[in-house]
């Protein structure tokens, strides 16, 4: 199981205080309201919680494909600058977010795998459906030709790395927001 | 509310966060807001905001997952407007 999620801070923005701590309100677990009251950095940490909270949701809803997302059911334990782990229906994930001033980029495995993870900013607002840098990324990290890799969606929403001449396939996670893009895969 | 003033207003609510423009002018009560409209998820919130706003009303945490269409935003909203 792995999920990412990335926040462009540019399209992220609130028009206000009270309407960021609402916003909270809506997403987070109540055992998580407390550290967040108490931060002194709110507005990065309310992305922090958001992309946690989505990347473990699709990490989860890989296996189990009728989930709903709940942000604030979704609970999260901030440990370092970068990592945290979250639960959700007693299933266990670990957390490793990215933070820059325009970005917060987080990705969740259900225990410690290896991974390819990447984030890059793309022309516009529109994602392009090829694929082209994740499959060239992949595609050097397993020494493979990138015309034998291809992305197919299960159940249309869950994406999955194939390799056409071994029948070999990766779980993996596409996300998208504002200007940038983000991939995970897991080996 | 008559349902129809409830729906204008929810399309008001939701325009601006709409990715595809041409599926938001064929807006029906099936319409998706994540699969058919493009809104990106972090945005629903805000729609959940919008909505408490508008109709002066409190959506608990509950309701929000379930307001991912139009037909059950909308059916969220009526049972909230009936409790005040």
């Amino acid at each position: 199981m792995i999920g990412n999620d990335i926040v462009d801070l540019n399209f992220a923005s609130f028009n206000s205080e009270e309407r960021r701590d609402r916003y909270a309100l809506k997403i987070l677990h109540p055992n998580e309201q407390e550290f967040y009251q108490v931060s002194s950095e709110k507005s990065v940490l309310i992305w922090r919680y958001w992309s946690i909270k989505e990347a473990v949701y699709k990490a989860f809803a890989q296996q189990n494909l009728a989930a709903v997302f709940s942000p604030s059911k979704i609970e999260v334990t901030i440990r370092s600058s970068k990592n945290a782990t979250a639960h959700i229906a007693g299933n266990h994930f670990h957390c490793t977010s990215i933070m820059s001033e325009t970005l917060v980029y987080t990705v969740a495995v259900a225990r410690s795998a290896v991974y390819l993870s990447s984030y890059f900013m793309m022309k516009g607002t529109q994602h392009s459906g090829d694929h082209t840098r994740l499959k060239q990324a992949a595609a050097q990290l397993l020494n493979l030709e990138t015309n034998r890799l291809f992305i197919a969606k299960r159940n249309g929403k869950i994406p999955r790395l194939y390799d056409r001449k071994s029948q070999k396939s990766w779980p993996m996670s596409i996300t998208h927001h504002g200007n940038f893009m983000g991939y995970a895969l897991r080996f | 509310m008559e349902s129809q003033e409830i729906i204008e207003t929810l399309k008001n609510i939701i325009e601006p966060y709409v990715q595809n423009i041409e599926a938001f002018k064929t807006l029906d009560q099936d319409t998706d807001f994540i699969n058919d409209l493009g809104i990106n998820s972090a945005n629903l919130v805000d729609v959940v905001l919008d909505v408490e706003d508008a109709f002066d009303i409190v959506i608990d945490n509950e309701s929000m997952e379930k307001m991912l269409d139009v037909r059950s935003s909308m059916a969220v909203i009526q049972q909230k407007l009936a409790a005040k």
